[in-house]
């Protein structure tokens, strides 16, 4: 692990983006050693199917319905050998709550610090590396295909004044 | 194998059995059904309110009967007072409060009425027997009930006074329910 753990505390609300980046077996088998180690209690029924997604649109500001996407959450509590009890939870656009439930165990133990904790720190580290590693070349393509139409302006006024 | 460990009553194959049980139970009144196997352990009260109820539901538990864990697995919001619940759950053994009035519907909105789930001791043997008479029920049937307080029937005779507006009652024992719906005609024998 490079970053300090301040430095991803501070990016919680991207923890699960960046172990969904990772392959999800990966995921899952990190999540499957966690849940040896600590004791997994679910809060809240976990939960997979469609929600409505509610947008707004620009001029008038009404409120309308884009569409529907999949959304799968869990929330579980963990406690470790010395009885530390932390939350942890994941809601993930994917219609998969095997992963929503691992991610929500990797979110609880890099929170809490429990024991194992430094193996999702790395996992979180690579995943958002490859996040930020992924809008860096989608920034070199979108400036590479920038279109200058200054150009066609000027050759508009040329043909202008050549009529004229 | 699953990361998290749900409980049988939280998931959808044992939440549609007890519903089944609970419809069986509405329209046949004073037939006990055995939900044991749905509920792998669990109360048959909580395996009601997990087939009934979700986030939306107004809900009142003025006696408690629901644990933290259980209400936010139940993702319920904060309890409503009785009289404007929609879903109350209540210890059957405790008489019925002066102050409670649970919602009835009207004529042309019956369904507005409550559903009672009333926590009792057994829905089977000993404490006194009802004579149901009524729609489901062919002649008539005698369902015995322990750990009742009377007062509720009497209540229930107040409520149901008006029909179709009125509320229904399901009486849960730790495995066992029975329902006494509005249309129902109750005497108590003993």
């Amino acid at each position: 692990m490079t970053s300090t753990y301040e430095t991803l505390l501070a990016a919680r609300g991207r923890w699960a983006v960046a172990l969904a980046e990772l392959p999800r077996s990966t995921v899952l088998e990190t999540a499957t050693e966690l849940a040896q180690r600590h004791q997994v209690t679910p809060t809240a029924v976990p939960q997979s199917g469609l929600t409505l997604v509610t947008l707004r649109d620009s001029v008038e500001k009404q409120a309308f319905y884009l569409g529907e996407a999949p959304l799968a959450s869990s929330q579980v509590a963990l406690t470790d050998s010395t009885g530390r009890t932390v939350a942890g939870g994941a809601l993930i656009l994917a219609d998969d709550t095997e992963l929503a439930n691992a991610l929500a165990i990797c979110d609880g133990v890099l929170a809490g610090r429990l024991d194992g904790w430094e193996e999702v720190a790395t996992q979180v580290e690579i995943g958002l590396e490859r996040i930020s590693h992924e809008q860096r070349v989608r920034k070199t393509m979108l400036s590479r295909s920038r279109v200058s139409f200054a150009l066609l302006n000027e050759e508009d006024t040329e043909e202008s004044n050549e009529l004229g | 194998m699953s990361l998290v460990k749900i409980a049988p009553i939280w998931q959808p194959a044992s939440q549609q059995a007890v519903f089944r049980g609970l419809l069986s139970a509405l329209s046949f009144p004073g037939h006990v059904i055995d939900i044991a196997e749905p509920l792998a352990g669990e109360r048959a009260a909580l395996g009601v309110l997990a087939a009934l109820v979700d986030e939306h539901v107004r809900y009142a538990d003025p006696d408690s009967y629901l644990s933290q864990t259980e209400r936010r697995l139940l993702a319920l919001q904060e309890p409503l007072d009785a009289n404007h619940a929609d879903y109350i759950v209540c210890n059957a053994a405790r008489a019925v409060p002066h102050t409670f009035a649970p919602r009835l519907g009207t004529i042309y909105r019956p369904e507005g009425g409550a559903l009672l789930i009333l926590t009792c001791d057994s829905v089977e043997h000993e404490g006194f027997s009802l004579e149901l008479s009524g729609p489901g029920v062919e002649t008539r049937t005698t369902l015995s009930l322990s750990g009742v307080h009377v007062s509720w029937l009497a209540a229930r005779e107040t409520w149901c006074q008006h029909f179709p507006a009125g509320c229904d009652l399901v009486f849960c024992s730790q495995t066992k329910l029975a329902a006494i719906p509005r249309t129902t005609r109750v005497e108590v024998k003993n």
